[in-house]
């Protein structure tokens, strides 16, 4: 079935089917994806997966029915099976914060696109990294590599008449050098990501060799001694502290019909230190988490959450922002075809602030400088892993340890900040955003180094 | 070309191939604070080809609607920069093999019957936590997998089963307090007031807030936990780790590594446990493989590749169809994934184990457990519910504590005992009993 006789299916389901519920959407996606894994000499994975699904999504009285599907004969049976899911759970009213309908058509902008590069030089491109890594120590005993590149194409109309094509790439790499040393093992990793640029892939080769040397220094370095400490976090885990810790709390969606989490995340109420302000944005070209249409069409924007310590937004989609009497945010975003669009992050960061680095650290009698992420977990309690710390001595940098992972009440944490650097930094990498089973979703952070007081840090 | 077309065509290829299919059809209700929210049905299907060509392994997966051709040629293509071949893929003599199981319980399940569920859940539960909030689901799957190779092997897999799981919160200033529990598993009478009464339990015991200071305490930990912990051990077991010289126990076949209280199997054919897989995914049929017996180690884990390279005997650990409820297709490569773990238990009561703890700490849910040094069985975790036990009673939920150690000593010279009782868990692939151990690390 060719894309005009399935677009011809979409007008007739949506034809069809409209008049029967408030509200009513029509997915189509198709992926072509690159994508493989290395590991010392050896290419242990290869594959050129591609897909194609559709996805209808209807409301009748606030009950929603979705349905996905791979075929595309049988648009009209699922369009039945969402009428049917959405009738029987009609309640009172649907509640979808108007929007201007959209038409558009959004083609890719790349700067290097990675198709202009042979799969052979792809290769060639990891196997170089890969080499530099094992070449600094007979001890680095793995290096390990991974790329991906998946091109989008994804047709969305809705019973309001929006109808919105969209080209999108999402691009991500990474380098991980690994050493083992008398029954420790340890890793440091190398990322990319983009949304337009195959060059950024290229930039990580620099890397990697000092990453290598790190993996090194961290098998004979301590691990940290578990305690409460004042802790400057680099940029990356920053930006990971503010995702994982306050973006998804700020996912409206999560509590639209709580009361109780209503009144705890009621606007205009102080989280942090006059200097903080968090904004989550769609507007930063060239990051994976920027959102021209977000999966119900609404326009990506920049969205203040914090202004000087006090919550000012959240992140919406319709229904959430219906239901708070809120405007839309354009982050209603879906994994792929087979998920409903529910809040999800863009590029969540924390502003520029106005310390220099030395100034951060330059009154930490005894600290820890956690420095890159290896991944987290969110919430109320959230808990974050660095790839390394440095110790912090009488307000200097003094020796590396291991094992930092940082855990903590994001109310009291959020307070805990008192002053942030101003070295703002955009944070792609090849990682994802996990809300439910939607996992992995293309997400950036971004973060000057930030500086927090009384943080739980593990270790020995 | 139809699907009849294209298995016909793959049985009569020259060269060494495999087609994988993969059908399923889930149905969700998905409930959130108090309230159905929405019914979900989805069609996820997928194909995938291996061949080996020119001596190397070629993959390629796609969509159901991918021709086979396509898949074919990318197969072939991509072989020439794949990975050399290693193994032989098994002989089969062309009849169909195949396996029907229908949980019992979700025989009759229906879009209907699954919201009869959510409903009850939400009064049930709502009537005894009515100051909770309650979100969650219950998910119903049917799935269809077939292997059919240019070997001769088909084999055909078909599978019902369902889930569910409740989030019970309760907001407060400053303690946002969640629970969850659920089953991969559709619950009959019993099973349904089982984890009723320990949601409810969980709840009214984590109501009330205590601290703890930083020290080494015994840790009576719930086999929900423990499942966290025993990424480090699935990790190390793993044929391809051992093969890259990254596993502890590459050396360490026949030695003891844990206590010898401990005798741990993967299980593919326990039927009353989520990781039932009676097809290996790669023409094989696989069987328990005890990992470890009385502390020491007997097994790792292999697909063909990993088998063939260490020169051990394959255990049928090759995994390439996600689970009945997860909504991705078949991968054209094998990973390696363990199925079922089952542990012997224990000779002792939960009961005598919690009364016996004068100050410690009862562990029943990690966030995430990780270490950079994961591998070696470091383990550090923060927890999503611990209770403190005073004088053998819980004495209040703990906030924000990170429990931390090495998980082979843990199993080791710091186990004291274990249960008799072997309660299920939520993802219901490990059947493990409580173990209480000494000089835990908690910050």
């Amino acid at each position: 079935m060719n894309s005009r006789q399935i677009e011809s299916m979409m007008y007739d389901v949506l034809k069809k089917y409209a008049p029967k519920a408030d509200y009513l959407e029509i997915r189509a996606e198709t992926t072509r994806s690159l994508q493989f894994l290395m590991s010392n000499d050896e290419l242990s994975r290869l594959d050129v997966p591609e897909d194609q699904g559709f996805s209808i999504r209807a409301c009748i009285r606030g009950g929603w029915g979705f349905v996905s599907l791979n075929s595309p004969e049988r648009l009209s049976e699922y369009a039945d099976l969402a009428i049917e899911g959405a009738r029987s759970l009609a309640r009172d009213r649907t509640y979808l914060a108007s929007v201007e309908p959209v038409r558009d058509q959004v083609p890719l902008d790349l700067k290097l696109d990675p198709r202009t590069v042979s799969l052979s030089d792809k290769l060639d491109l990891f196997r170089g990294m890969i080499d530099t890594g094992r070449s600094v120590s007979g001890e680095i005993d793995n290096v390990s590599g991974s790329y991906f590149e998946e091109f989008r194409s994804i047709r969305l109309m809705t019973s309001e008449g929006t109808d919105v094509s969209m080209e999108k790439l999402d691009l991500g790499a990474g380098v991980v050098t690994q050493a083992h040393r008398n029954g420790v093992t340890q890793s440091q990793a190398v990322t990319a990501g983009s949304n337009n640029d195959y060059e950024v892939i290229r930039g990580m080769a620099a890397r990697v060799q000092p990453a290598a040397r790190r993996t090194l220094e961290l098998l004979a370095a301590p691990r940290v001694k578990a305690g409460r400490y004042t802790v400057v976090v680099d940029p990356v885990l920053g930006g990971t502290f503010v995702h994982e810790a306050f973006g998804h709390m700020s996912e409206a969606d999560d509590y639209h019909m709580n009361p109780r989490m209503r009144e705890i995340f009621t606007l205009g109420r102080r989280f942090g230190s006059e200097g903080l302000g968090i904004y989550d944005t769609g507007l930063d070209p060239g990051t994976r988490g920027s959102v021209r249409y977000d999966d119900e069409g609404v326009p990506g924007e920049k969205t203040w959450l914090i202004r000087e310590g006090i919550l000012v937004g959240r992140l919406h989609n319709r229904e959430s922002a219906a239901r708070f009497g809120e405007t839309p945010t354009g982050n209603a975003r879906c994994l792929n075809y087979r998920f409903p669009p529910i809040c999800r992050m863009r590029n969540t960061c924390i502003a520029q602030g106005t310390a220099a680095f030395d100034d951060l650290i330059g009154d930490i009698k005894l600290g820890v400088y956690a420095v890159d992420t290896q991944g987290g977990t969110g919430g109320e309690m959230f808990s974050f892993d660095a790839g390394y710390g440095i110790m912090i001595r009488n307000g200097r940098l003094a020796e590396m340890v291991r094992e930092v992972q940082l855990s903590g009440n994001l109310f009291t944490t959020m307070k805990n900040i008192d002053a942030i650097g101003n070295d703002f930094t955009i944070c792609d990498d090849q990682g994802g955003c996990g809300k439910g089973p939607q996992f992995p979703l293309e997400t950036t952070v971004s973060s000057p180094h930030v500086r927090i007081r009384n943080v739980t840090v593990g270790g020995v | 070309m139809r699907l009849q077309d294209e298995m016909k065509a793959i049985r009569q290829m020259s060269e060494p191939a495999e087609l994988l299919l993969s059908h399923r059809y889930l149905r969700e209700i998905n409930f959130q604070d108090n309230a159905l929210r929405d019914v979900q049905c989805k069609e996820v299907s997928g194909k995938a080809i291996r061949l080996m060509h020119g001596s190397r392994i070629g993959t390629a997966p796609g969509g159901l609607n991918t021709p086979l051709k396509r898949l074919l040629e990318t197969a072939r293509t991509l072989a020439a920069y794949g990975r050399p071949e290693t193994f032989r893929l098994p002989e089969g003599d062309g009849r169909l093999q195949e396996i029907r199981q229908r949980d019992a319980r979700v025989q009759d399940v229906t879009v209907a019957t699954a919201r009869d569920l959510a409903e009850r859940l939400l009064d049930v539960v709502g009537r005894r936590l009515p100051d909770w909030s309650l979100s969650g689901g219950v998910t119903v799957g049917d799935a269809v997998n077939r292997l059919i190779t240019s070997r001769g092997i088909d084999q055909r897999f078909e599978e019902r089963a369902g889930g569910f799981f409740v989030q019970a919160t309760l907001p407060r200033e400053g303690d946002i307090l969640e629970i969850v529990v659920g089953r991969t598993a559709f619950p009959d009478e019993t099973e349904f007031e089982q984890v009723v009464e320990d949601l409810v339990w969980r709840a009214r015991q984590a109501e009330t807030v205590t601290d703890l200071p930083a020290g080494e305490y015994p840790l009576l930990l719930h086999p929900e936990a423990f499942d966290s912990f025993l990424d480090a051990l699935s990790q190390a077991v793993s044929g391809r780790a051992v093969f890259e010289g990254l596993s502890p126990l590459k050396d360490k076949i026949g030695i003891p590594i844990i206590s010898d209280s401990i005798t741990m199997v993967d299980d593919p054919l326990d039927k009353t446990l989520s990781g039932y897989s009676p097809f290996g995914d790669e023409g094989t049929l696989p069987e328990p493989v005890t990992l470890i017996d009385s502390g020491r180690l007997v097994s790792f884990l292999t697909n063909l590749d990993y088998a063939a390279r260490l020169g051990h005997p394959h255990t049928g650990h090759g995994r390439r169809f996600p689970g009945i409820l997860d909504e991705s297709g078949p991968s054209g490569d094998a990973g390696i994934s363990g199925s079922s773990w089952v542990m012997g238990p224990g000779d002792t009561s939960l009961a005598d184990m919690m009364a016996g703890i004068v100050d410690g700490v009862y562990l029943l849910a990690a966030y995430d457990v990780w270490s950079g040094n994961l591998i070696g069985g470091d383990i550090s975790g923060s927890t999503h519910l611990a209770f403190r036990i005073r004088n053998g009673v819980p004495a209040g939920r703990i906030k924000d504590m990170r429990v931390s150690g090495n998980l082979y000593r843990m199993l080791g010279d710091q186990l004291v005992t274990m249960s008799r009782e072997r309660p299920a868990t939520t993802a219901c692939d490990l059947k493990a009993p409580f173990m209480l151990i000494d000089r835990v690390r908690i910050a």
